[in-house]
């Protein structure tokens, strides 16, 4: 009974951000980096086969699917006489432009741990480069999440997957505006859009960060595409989470 | 056996290897199942200590866990605790079981403790929901997997605690 009240007290303190519990964690993943990198380096062949075969049909159908791509930009570039301006085209798009000059670090993604209640992905930058806790994490397609935690030369990224992370949306066109939140690994972000906002959108319709006043997140990031399936509307997301390799930190301060 | 004594040095030590392998192996590497060490030890000490050790080396345990992840601080130490009382209760009134039940017997803990971690979850909002569509294969292969690992980590566990009868009273009739 003790042990019970004990752990329900730890929570409610917890929940209330009172008491040492990050400090304790950051300890125990600083405590733990040395072993956890010495497995990685042991692993890491390993690691290589495994995800090979692991996302084998993965890498199969992306790669039919780039096939694809390509006889369709063959036959393009067959029909279209100013072949090199839509390429340039295309290769802007697939810039991080939309950072602008906000300074950024990018680190590789060393570990991605599913426990049984979280999606967790670390990078190798920590606060020796900068980063903070809250601070934006992005690719060239979206956003991917925000730093959880941060480590000396090490952080724990949160996916805009998950249930606690909340982030502010416009559609660029309409300024429809809503919050979306996780609703777990693998599936699209629910989205509850303000009043007035559904009429305004529709299917397909692209929603990036709103920036308003105190967001973390800078305006103009994109997170992804609107579904409307009945009264249920969701957002799926524009980066490719399944499988990431560099994540793009914004050095964005806390706001005031 | 009806009483026990923790050994702290042995159990601090085997509790924080196994929470240890279990962030930094088993959390990463999951093709189709899931390994959960510390879940399995705790299954483990509820077959072979009383309830009152088991339930504090369930705490002390889920405590570690919660130290390696972002979920609500103790969440883990309240579910893992629980579970290693509640399996000392259900041992007591299975005293015949053989090698075949324990393991069937693990294989559903396991499965029973996971979903009562993801419902924990998704009543604390860390998780969206307990159960999503591929959940339930994930949980069965995580039981399969329970099932193979209670065995051995029943042994650790045995080497955590003393037990030992509990002794006659003075002038009693037995």
């Amino acid at each position: 009974m003790l042990l019970v009240v004990t752990a329900v007290a730890l929570m409610t303190l917890d929940a209330r951000s009172v008491g040492p519990f990050n400090g304790v964690r950051r300890l125990a993943f600083t405590a733990t980096q040395p072993l956890r990198t010495g497995i990685d380096i042991v692993l890491s062949p390993i690691t290589q086969a495994w995800n090979g075969s692991v996302h084998y049909d993965e890498l199969a159908d992306e790669n039919a699917r780039l096939r694809a791509q390509i006889a369709e930009l063959e036959g393009r570039a067959a029909r279209l006489p100013d072949v090199e301006a839509d390429l340039a085209a295309l290769l802007a798009a697939t810039d991080i432009d939309y950072i602008g000059d906000i300074p950024r670090v990018t680190g590789r993604v060393v570990s991605d741990r599913d426990t049984n209640l979280e999606r967790i992905l670390e990078i190798d930058r920590g606060s020796d480069d900068g980063l903070e806790v809250g601070q934006p994490v992005v690719t060239g397609t979206g956003l991917v999440g925000r730093l959880l935690a941060v480590e000396r030369s090490r952080s724990q990224v949160q996916l805009i997957t998950d249930p606690r992370l909340r982030v502010g949306l416009v559609n660029p066109s309409t300024r429809a505006t809503g919050v979306s939140a996780g609703e777990g690994t693998g599936e699209d972000l629910v989205i509850d859009l303000v009043d007035g906002a559904l009429e305004r959108v529709s299917d397909g319709s692209r929603f990036e960060t709103s920036g308003f006043d105190r967001s973390r997140y800078p305006g103009g990031i994109p997170v992804g595409r609107l579904r409307i399936d009945g009264e249920r509307t969701t957002i799926e997301p524009s980066a490719d989470l399944s499988n990431l390799g560099y994540l793009t930190v914004l050095l964005v301060p806390e706001p005031e | 056996m009806n009483r026990s004594r923790i050994r702290w040095l042995p159990a601090i030590a085997v509790m924080l290897a196994v929470a240890v392998l279990q962030v930094s192996v088993f959390d990463r590497y999951q093709p189709f199942f899931r390994v959960d060490l510390p879940l399995i030890l705790v299954v483990g000490i509820g077959f072979v200590a009383a309830a009152g050790d088991a339930a504090l080396l369930g705490f002390v345990t889920g405590l570690l866990v919660d130290t390696m992840q972002f979920g609500p601080f103790g969440l883990s130490a309240l579910v893992y605790c629980l579970a290693a009382w509640l399996i000392v209760l259900a041992r007591l009134r299975m005293l015949q079981a053989g090698t075949s039940f324990r393991t069937a017997q693990g294989a559903a803990i396991v499965m029973l403790v996971t979903s009562a971690t993801w419902g924990a979850g998704a009543i604390f909002g860390v998780r969206a929901s307990p159960f999503d569509t591929s959940s339930l294969t994930r949980l069965a292969l995580t039981g399969v997997v329970g099932a193979v690992l209670v065995h051995p980590l029943t042994d650790i566990a045995g080497r955590m605690i003393d037990t030992y009868e509990r002794e006659p009273l003075k002038g009693s009739l037995s």
